[in-house]
């Protein structure tokens, strides 16, 4: 009696491994199914952004996720980047990696989302109070230190109190005031002077922006489009123009270095940035209970004698032309 | 004094040897109790054993296997792709040496034909490469195709594949991946090139000079040869380095420029060509080196070990999985093995036992013949042993049954010569006296006495004619004693109806005659009396004759004083004890005679049978001698 009951037992045994062993190789083929992250931001086609999607998908590869990135033209509004990102949803997406609008209510629309999934915010970490939130961090550069960093760069290059006109860049995307503020203080606190400040839509009328060009003798370029655009009109003006300083990393605004038009650009490290994003995400979907974690990536400040440096070329050109 | 051999002395500190604690715990194992538990532990110890150590070796056998074939194959891999990298590399010194010994040695810079020669060798090469050019030797630029502008104010003599060019002025230089920084191009794009750079013999205008050939290859051709390698497998990767093991291509080449993935280069540069195991960063993996001709570049192949683990995890889980199967499946037949071959020994042990339960004597026909051949003769032959056993036992109580039934007979048969000698010479002694009307009383009592003691040859007869044979003999011996003692009946009519032993009261009155009342002259009363009390019936024979001591009392029923006792010549010779064996033999332990005497008071024996009554159903086990059920 006392040895069937323990034949019993081993036989039970035997079948409850049995089932939990099938229950793993079923759940192993389950995993085999790659998780899908999407990546929206403004005008995604853009040259610009080379580097940050090399970054993106290399941290896709490396993690065994699927990435998407979302074919997008310049944002116009909040509205146009939900739909977006409703879209995604629908799709399927089990993460979102997100550079946002910027809009009053966008923080509303970001915590609606992020109660269905984990979402990564690349730029407005001044902006919007991401605090200690399980699913929801930020993973890019820290555009306070950023404008102030340019500040000081200018201060330092140009040796005196500098006449500043600055150009804001595409102002309708998060993180773009706290450039500028930052890079005032910088400037102002160097013994220098805000001449005026160019926002994009007066970049794109005609009425003469940078106005009272004469009156500077730097203009510093906030963001890409912003830099592209002062190297235009310093290119223009030939020996007459101001030194040109800002954040951007195009083949345009290299080149422009390249060049000798513009002094010095802060470059955002996207590739890292990208990259880190996606392994974050990842890392996240996969462990299922971890929280999701941030990262501030540094810029580097490039000038013309170190465009072609070890170092700097492979930031720079991250893609085989 | 004596020592005990047979087991170890505990040491001191009374501590046991560890013989001694195994052989314990050995001990209090307890093993199974069944046949059938013992097959199957038996069966699938082995069974489960045999298929584990199986597994496993073969496991072991198939990862080592499986190891060596994935490094063959990533070598066989490596082999094919320095073949095309070489291939590669060895078009691109061609293409150098074709330009410079055909075209730049033998002709003049003063002339055009450079130029036109050049282009041609672009054209034709173009996918793979980016640029030609030729420099003086101060950096100043000679001719370029496709044709470029040279960037302004740019020295190319301090870059690197010109001062390597200018260093070793015998050899051809093969730079590391670089942006190349030679030609504005207004369209904003920039090239990824390896450099090959010479120093060349040339002339201009008759003036013999010395110049730097400089032929950037298209990196991206490389990079697509190297991505191809890369995408066999995704756990094992490839990777090209120089000779001092600066990186070239690596499939993770921006994650480790910017510090998010580090590789071990220089390491690998250092080493020939060959497959090594190492441990990099706490990671154990397997490199395979290579080494690219004309460069001294090492192409690099890493094969982590957790790769194999990785593939082999699945392999893993279905192999435990067929593992547990198989020993489920082993039990279970075991399980069905052991009861096919232990139920037959079973049914045999439990028809045995029932046979013990039942007894002997009813032989083997209860016992299990089947199953495998040999428990089946085994079967039979107990049966037949069980048979004879009881054919022995039945013929044994058979024997014991005739016996006592002989002893009976013979004890009924020793009460008729004494007595009828006796009677008979009364009978004679009265009609020689003329009493010829006693005679015939007498004949007639006798025949009467007679006809109750022959009964048909019935042993059991009923109280009521034990009680008239009782009346017939002693009116005969009244007649032979001329009625010197009186005879008293004082019997219940209901005890007639029940069942006695007979010639058993005769006896009784035949002892109260000859040792009692004789010689009492005209004194003796001898009295009868029979009744019921419950379940049983109590006939007394008293007499007011001389008695007996207490000790002479206590003789009378004891089987062994008989035996001693020296026959005497009253009586029939049949004596108490007669009596009391016989009813005791028929009615059992708890009935028989009881003797109560005192001297000169007299004598009360009481004869103790059960209240059976007397019909042909009791009379007829009654006298089959077993009133156990009645």
């Amino acid at each position: 009696m006392r040895e069937n009951r323990a034949f019993l037992l081993i036989l039970i045994l035997l079948t409850g491994a049995i089932a939990a062993v099938s229950l793993v190789i079923r759940r192993t083929s389950d995993e085999e199914e790659p998780r899908h992250i999407s990546v929206v931001f403004s005008d995604s086609s853009a040259d610009r952004w080379a580097a940050f999607k090399a970054g993106l998908r290399q941290g896709a590869e490396d993690a065994g996720v699927d990435i998407r990135i979302v074919r997008t033209g310049r944002f116009t509004s909040l509205r146009e980047e939900e739909m977006l990102i409703e879209n995604e949803l629908a799709s399927g997406a089990d993460g979102i990696i997100l550079q946002p609008y910027e809009d009053e209510k966008l923080w509303g629309m970001v915590t609606s989302v992020n109660a269905k999934v984990p979402v990564i915010l690349t730029d407005g970490k001044e902006k919007y109070d991401i605090g200690s939130r399980q699913r929801l961090s930020f993973v890019g550069m820290d555009n306070s230190a950023a404008g102030a960093y340019l500040g000081g760069r200018i201060l330092e290059e140009t040796g005196a109190a500098p006449v500043v006109g600055v150009i804001t860049g595409d102002s309708t995307l998060a993180g773009a005031a706290e450039r500028v503020s930052a890079l005032e203080e910088a400037i102002e606190a160097g013994g220098g002077t805000i001449a005026w400040v160019a926002g994009r839509s007066e970049m794109e009328s005609d009425k003469g922006v940078p106005r009272d060009s004469a009156k500077v003798n730097v203009i510093a370029a906030l963001d890409n489009d912003g830099l592209e655009f002062a190297a235009d009109y310093a290119g223009a003006r030939g020996d007459r123009a101001p030194a040109v300083y800002g954040i951007g990393n195009s083949s345009k605004v290299i080149y422009s270095l390249d060049k000798g038009i513009i002094s010095g650009i802060l470059v955002p490290d996207e590739f890292t940035m990208g990259y880190q994003s996606v392994s974050k995400m990842a890392d996240c979907l996969s462990s299922g209970r971890r929280g999701l974690t941030g990262a501030v990536i540094e810029p580097v400040w490039v000038t013309r004698q170190t465009i072609f440096s070890e170092e700097n070329e492979t930031l720079l050109f991250p893609s085989v032309q | 004094m004596e020592t005990n051999k047979g087991t170890s002395q505990p040491e001191a500190g009374g501590r046991l040897p560890l013989a001694d604690k195994i052989r314990g715990r050995i001990g209090k194992i307890r093993f199974p109790s069944s046949i059938q538990s013992t097959i199957l532990i038996s069966f699938s110890v082995v069974a489960v054993g045999f298929m584990l150590f199986l597994s496993v070796a073969l496991y072991q056998r198939f990862a080592v296997r499986q190891v060596q074939m994935t490094t063959e194959a990533a070598g066989q891999l490596m082999t094919q792709a320095t073949v095309n990298l070489e291939d590669y590399l060895v078009n691109m010194r061609r293409l150098s040496d074709a330009m410079y010994y055909d075209v730049i040695k033998d002709a003049d810079l003063a002339g055009n034909g450079i130029n036109d020669e050049m282009n041609l060798l672009y054209e034709a090469n173009k996918d793979r490469l980016i640029s030609l050019a030729l420099f003086k030797r101060n950096g100043e630029l000679v001719c370029a195709a496709p044709v470029g502008m040279k960037k302004q104010d740019l020295d190319v003599t301090d870059q690197k594949w010109f001062t390597d060019a200018l260093g070793q002025m015998e050899n051809l230089h093969f730079s590391t991946p670089h942006v190349q920084n030679i030609f504005d191009d207004s369209s904003f794009r920039y090239y990824w090139v390896i450099s090959l750079s010479r120093v060349v013999d040339m002339a201009d205008s008759g003036v013999p000079m010395t110049g730097v050939l400089l032929v950037d290859m298209n990196y991206s051709t490389i990079e697509q040869m190297m991505d191809r390698l890369n995408e066999v497998n995704s756990y094992q990767y490839y990777y090209l380095c120089d000779r001092s093991g600066e990186i070239i291509y690596h499939p993770r080449l921006m994650q480790i420029r910017s510090g998010n993935y580090y590789e071990d280069s220089e390491q690998a540069a250092a080493k020939d060509d060959g497959t090594y195991r190492e441990t990099f960063r706490g990671e154990e993996r397997t490199v395979l080196i290579s080494t690219i001709s004309y460069t001294g570049w090492k192409l690099v192949g890493i094969i982590p070990q957790n790769s194999f683990s990785i593939g082999m995890r699945n392999t893993r889980l279905f192999l435990v999985l067929i593992i547990l199967t198989t020993v489920l499946a082993l039990l279970l037949i075991n399980l069905f093995v052991s009861a096919r071959i232990s139920r037959p020994i079973l049914r045999l042990d439990e028809s045995v036992r029932d046979t013990e339960a039942a007894g002997l004597s009813v032989g083997g026909s209860r016992i299990y013949i089947g199953g495998t051949s040999e428990i089946e003769h085994l079967g039979r032959t107990l049966k037949n042993s069980m048979d004879r056993i009881g054919e022995l036992m039945q013929d044994i109580v058979r024997e014991q049954e005739d016996k006592r039934k002989s002893e009976l007979d013979a004890l009924q048969a020793q009460i008729n010569p004494h007595f009828l000698y006796n009677t008979l010479d009364s009978i004679v002694w009265m009609i020689e006296s003329g009493r010829g009307k006693d005679a015939v009383y007498m004949v007639t009592q006798l025949a009467n006495l007679f006809r109750i003691s022959l009964s048909r040859g019935k042993t059991i007869i009923s109280v009521g004619d034990e009680l008239r044979h009782a009346e017939y003999y002693m009116n005969i011996q009244k007649i032979r004693y001329k009625d010197s003692f009186e005879v008293v009946f004082d019997v219940d009519e209901e005890v007639g109806q029940y069942a006695t032993v007979k010639l058993i009261i005769q006896p009784l009155l035949e002892n109260a005659i000859y040792y009692g009342v004789e010689g009492m002259d005209g004194d003796g009363i001898i009295s009868v009396s029979a009744k019921r009390t419950g379940k049983d019936v109590y006939i007394t024979v008293s007499d007011n004759g001389f008695g007996m001591p207490p000790e002479t009392v206590e003789k009378l029923l004891d089987e062994k004083q008989d035996r001693d006792r020296p026959k005497k010549g009253h009586g029939s010779g049949v004596g108490l004890l007669n009596v009391h064996r016989r009813i005791r033999l028929r009615f059992g332990e708890p009935y028989g005679l009881e003797i109560e005497s005192e001297p000169d008071e007299g004598t009360n024996v009481r004869i103790h049978l059960p209240a059976i009554v007397f019909n042909e159903e009791n009379s007829r086990v009654l006298e089959e001698g077993r009133s156990a059920g009645l």
